[in-house]
């Protein structure tokens, strides 16, 4: 096979020419790993992911609006039981699979020695084990026994059980949160930051939701919809996106046009998706986001492009003689293509293998920093003051095959590219020069 | 040689157009990259106006109603001031602290979304100044655990007196150009008791946060700092005993506090330190560094690789002039000067694409860090080369240059010495 | 059967002009093994290139096998080449970086063929010009007379009808050069192919068919 005698030609090459093989090899898998490690991060936050498995088919009430009739202005918050029981719990939802609230929390964590661990917490109720996908090390999630208000239930993060008891296996053990005792049911593995609205390290039920509702109207001085709650849909499909936010943006409609109503509400960046939410704030849509990544990196492959193609067109003046011999032979244009792109094929393959190791190591070592140039955040860690410690990526992340068709198909284009002024220097060289330009 | 250096470039301009165009787009780009970091890096190494490092911070909550440990009865206004100061003497009482002192949460790296005020100027011309408001308690130890740089009044301490302000050197020059302020009121100009706040010090420029320049800043003592506190929290700040180990200490802290400092309905929320939080404000740009020494990378490859290949092509020739004599010194001399004025060319014409980029697109490349709002005249002609746009341009151009010139002259002269270890009989024998 | 009818070349910069073939007619009929000399820049070399379709004329014709081919577009002018013609080098222009067998084999990778079919032609060859024991030898491991051996069967490997030799015993030792030409003389007697061979060796010129004399430009004898 021609690519095979490319390819051996190249082995050779690369063995006599050490300095310009690594050279090619270095900086290619330089901006691959950039460029790598930029799509990995984006695939840990927009793609399914522990637990977020769901993302694809999830929808996200994340602010209100509140308003006084015929005035400009208003308070945003997030939204309250009542509002959920309402308008989406009172009717069935065309489309709608599960929805969970959650209100997160900075919480002081006690163990029985009375030493205090500062984490996030997460008030859930039962369906939020069906929207986000936790594996649990040890024990099993909250139930309804778990909102037993003289014994209540919590689910802690392996990292918190180490930090709390020293161990993980600590299901049955007893943690004391604003001086109220709870007993240990599961241990889970811990949740990334790239979660952004699983992420937390104690889940505990949410037994304080009145009391939480009442000082916000204690507070506001009079009833609300408002609340401290974050929604969460799970749509059987993302085809039942529209359906779903045509019901509940009509629902609140119907109220809002009623006669007796004094404070009108509206969803303040609507129902977005897991990417619409992430994106809510910068300013970009979904495909402005997608193209400007897209011209950064096109950006970064472009320099080594230039190098690698200059570097290859001096590697090809040096062989002139030998395309001379070739085209006298018969090669055609088709062939000399062919013969540089494969031979290149080699040195950008390897380039690629070193870009993803290398991108393992910016991933490892960067990791805070990469996370943050993709748009989003840990809902939970939004209401903590101090710093979380928690891991940033999940590990099992790194490794998707559609990062890797991606890699490769990016290599393909990178090697091709690269080869194409200097094949058509090439074959634009009369038969004649070529061979002389031995001598 | 220059005249040779120049027909030999031209003479292989096709062969250099690939580096020409690769240079040109990474000064350019670099421009703008060195633009995203370096003014950020400079407000950075301002002076803070105040020494942070090894100061802590103890964040308090109070327990409500229905929670487990309230005691009503120590809710009223004395209970709550006793409480709060039995905090600050059982801190001092520590051996491993130094010293402690109240202050309100609108000190830097407690609180970015500074309780924001205003001094009228001028009522003719409705001129008004904004500052950042901060609460302290008269008399306590502040000034000196946070190392304020004390201007007015000079070669004597500050009257640290309840109902007194102490204000930054801008301000103060804003509102009494080349005075001694000491003993003025705030503002002359409004019958608000608040502007009538006596002056009974001057500091130096003070920054809210590390990255952004000088806020005017206000500190306003009052005989109980609790009594002050209106929706603004409290705090105490500690500094540790020289020798003590701070992180195994913090640690521990936050492990037992809660338990350990609960005075009446108080308690210990958080203790932090003020330098990491203040640093964790700081604005990533992570994104552009990274971009920039991503293309630093890519023009050491491309001018090694260039510089490779072009002696390479020049071994005869090299080796003729080394058996004719010539020393090794004028050799690479020679190659780093073709790298050199290509690379002068090249950053040039890049710096004419920045210039254009920036008028047509009217880029405001000088932009304020902090709220332009917030900006006092005094700061910003205090800091030319952040706020002159000629200067600002040159400032960045010059530190692009600096920088790509090091790299360039590098990844020429270690292949350009690396071919020339080779003896010119070997080359010759070759050729 | 090569005809050239009035070939001119005339070589042009912006400052000179330089006719490096004045009107040459010269006919080798099939199997006949013709030898071009002439002193340096007479344009032997110009007209072995024009033969073999490697330059184009400036005026006349060139026809193999009664067919006008100097007038064929660059890819038909290349298949032609690939399968009607076959170069040995003065200087070899072996490809330093593949084996014997990879560098005989290599003008069959430019027609549908495939690797097995490749490789027994081109091992033929390799044993026809007696290296079967070097196949798997890099140009750098053999001798000036190996390489040019390598670089006939490389010519032959295809089947050519016509092998167009420039100077192919240039960089030899008169042993080695010796070698070489009864090779040539082999491939031309056994194989029946047309040799158009330019040289400067008077007495290897006169072991051919025919010797055309060049000066200046044009056919002198």
């Amino acid at each position: 096979m021609k690519l095979g005698m490319y390819i051996k030609e190249a082995w050779y090459d690369l063995r006599k020419s050490r300095v310009y093989s690594a050279v090619y090899i270095i900086g290619t898998g330089f901006s691959l790993a950039l460029v790598m490690a930029y799509l990995t991060v984006q695939s840990m936050h927009f793609d399914n992911s522990y637990p977020e498995v769901h993302r694809d088919r999830m929808l996200v009430i994340p602010t209100f609006v509140e308003a006084q009739r015929g005035s400009e202005g208003g308070s945003n918050a997030r939204v309250s039981q009542e509002f959920i029981d309402r308008f989406i719990r009172n009717e069935p939802v065309e489309g709608l699979e599960a929805l969970t609230a959650v209100a997160y929390e900075p919480a002081m964590v006690v163990n029985d020695l009375g030493e205090a661990v500062s984490s996030v917490a997460s008030n859930v109720d039962t369906e939020y084990w069906k929207v986000f996908e936790l594996d649990f090390l040890y024990g099993h999630a909250l139930s309804e026994t778990s909102w037993n208000q003289a014994a209540p239930e919590a689910v802690v993060c392996g990292s918190l059980a180490r930090a709390l008891y020293g161990r993980e296996d600590i299901v049955g053990e007893r943690i004391f949160i604003n001086d109220r005792e709870f007993r240990v049911c599961g241990v889970v593995r811990d949740v990334p930051q790239t979660a952004s609205f699983a992420f937390s390290q104690l889940w505990l039920p949410d037994l304080d939701g009145d009391a939480r509702s009442a000082g916000l109207k204690q507070f506001i001085g009079r009833p609300t919809l408002l609340g401290e709650y974050f929604v969460y849909l799970l749509a059987r499909d993302r085809s039942d996106f529209r359906a779903i936010r045509e019901t509940l943006e009509g629902r609140l409609e119907r109220y809002n046009n009623g006669s007796d109503v004094e404070w009108v509400y509206s969803y303040q960046t609507g129902i977005p998706s897991v990417r619409e939410m992430a994106l809510r704030w910068t300013g970009m849509t979904s495909a402005s986001f997608t193209w400007i990544g897209i011209g950064i990196m096109f950006f970064i492959l472009l320099i080594p492009m230039i190098n690698l193609s200059g570097m290859v067109g001096s590697r090809m003046e040096a062989r002139m003689s030998e395309f001379g011999v070739r085209k006298s032979f018969g090669a055609w244009r088709g062939d000399v293509l062919q013969q540089i792109t494969g031979e290149n094929l080699l040195l950008t393959l390897l380039g690629g293998v070193l870009g993803l190791v290398l991108s393992y190591l910016l991933l490892g070592v960067f990791s805070e920093q990469l996370n943050g140039m993709v748009p989003g955040e840990a809902m939970a860690t939004a209401f903590s003051m101090e710093e979380v410690e928690a891991a940033v990526f999940s590990v099992r992340d790194f490794f998707r095959l559609k990062l890797y068709v991606l890699l490769l198909a990016i290599v393909l284009v990178l090697n091709i590219v690269s080869a194409l002024i200097p094949a058509a220097k090439v074959i634009r060289r009369p038969i004649t020069d070529s061979l002389n330009s031995a001598k | 040689m220059l005249k040779q250096i120049f027909k030999q470039l031209w003479y292989y301009r096709r062969g250099n157009a690939w580096l020409f165009i690769e240079m040109t787009l990474i000064a350019a780009a670099s421009w703008f990259l060195v633009n995203a970091v370096w003014p950020g890096i400079y407000r950075t190494h301002l002076p803070d106006g105040y020494e942070a490092e090894g100061v802590y911070a103890v964040t308090l909550d109070r327990l409500g109603v229905g929670q487990s440990g309230y005691r009503p009865e120590m809710d009223t206004p004395e209970h709550i001031s006793e409480d709060f100061h039995r905090i600050g003497n059982a801190l001092r009482e520590m051996s491993e602290i130094q010293d402690a002192a109240p202050v309100g949460a609108t000190l830097p790296g407690l609180n970015y979304s500074n309780y924001n005020q205003a001094v009228i100027t001028d009522t003719a011309s409705k001129a008004y100044v904004q500052y950042a408001y901060h609460i302290r308690e008269a008399g306590a130890s502040d000034l000196q655990l946070l190392q304020y740089r004390q201007v007015w009044p000079q070669g004597a301490p500050i009257e640290d007196l309840p109902n007194t302000v102490i204000i930054t050197e801008d301000l103060a020059q804003m509102l009494f150009p080349g005075e001694n302020p000491v003993g003025r009121r705030l503002s002359q100009f409004s019958n608000y008791a608040a502007y009538n706040w006596r002056i009974s010090g001057v500091i130096a420029p003070v920054k809210i946060e590390k990255d952004k320049e000088y806020r005017s800043f206000v500190m306003y003592a009052g005989a109980d700092i609790v009594a002050l506190d209106k929706g603004m929290s409290v705090v105490w700040i500690f500094r540790l005993a020289p020798g003590v180990d701070g992180e195994a200490f913090i640690q521990q802290a936050k492990k037992t506090w809660r338990e350990d400092l609960a005075f009446g309905n108080w308690r210990v929320a958080s203790v932090s330190a003020l330098e990491s939080n203040l640093e964790s404000t700081v604005n990533d740009t992570f994104m552009w560094r990274a971009l920039f020494v991503f293309l630093l990378v890519c023009i050491l490859i491309g001018v090694a690789s260039f510089a490779w290949l072009r002696t390479q092509e020049r071994r005869g020739e090299t080796g003729v002039r080394r058996a004719m004599g010539g020393p090794v010194g004028s050799i690479v001399l020679q190659q780093l000067a073709e790298v050199w004025i290509l690379f002068l060319i090249s950053l040039i014409v890049g710096l004419v694409i920045v210039i254009n980029v920036l008028v047509i697109g009217k880029i405001d490349f000088c932009a304020t860090a902090l709220y332009a709002g917030y900006l006092n005249d005094v700061v910003i002609d205090s800091l030319p080369v952040l706020f002159e746009p000629v200067r600002h341009f040159l400032a960045v151009a010059g530190i692009t240059a600096a920088v790509l010139f090091v790299v360039v002259t590098l990844s020429t002269i270690v292949p350009v010495l690396g071919a020339l270890r080779e003896s010119p009989a070997d080359v010759l024998k070759d050729e | 059967m090569i005809k050239l009818i009035e070939i001119s070349k005339i070589y042009r910069t912006s400052e000179i002009e330089t006719m490096a073939l004045d009107n040459i007619n010269l006919e080798v009929r099939d199997g006949e093994f013709v030898s071009i000399m002439g002193p340096s820049g007479c344009g032997k070399s110009t007209l072995l290139n024009i033969a073999g379709l490697l330059d184009e004329p400036s005026s006349g014709t060139v026809e193999l096998h009664g067919k006008a081919v100097s007038g064929l577009n660059a890819r038909e002018a290349a298949r032609f080449r690939n399968t009607e013609l076959g170069f040995v080098f003065q200087s070899f222009h072996l490809i330093p970086s593949l084996n014997v067998l990879d560098n005989v084999q290599m003008p069959l990778l430019y027609r549908k063929m495939g690797a097995t079919e490749r490789k027994e032609r081109a091992m033929k060859m390799i044993e026809a010009v007696g290296l079967s024991h070097r196949v798997k030898h890099f140009p750098s491991q053999l001798s000036g007379g190996q390489c040019q051996r390598v670089a006939i069967a490389r010519a032959l490997v295809g089947d050519p009808s016509i092998i167009l030799a420039d100077e192919p015993t240039g960089n030899l030792d008169s042993k080695m050069g010796a070698e070489v030409m009864e090779l040539l003389h082999e491939v031309n007697k056994q194989r029946g192919k047309t040799i158009l061979m330019v040289t400067h060796n008077e007495s290897q010129a006169k072991q051919t068919d025919r010797i055309v004399r060049m000066l200046d430009g044009r056919i002198i004898g």
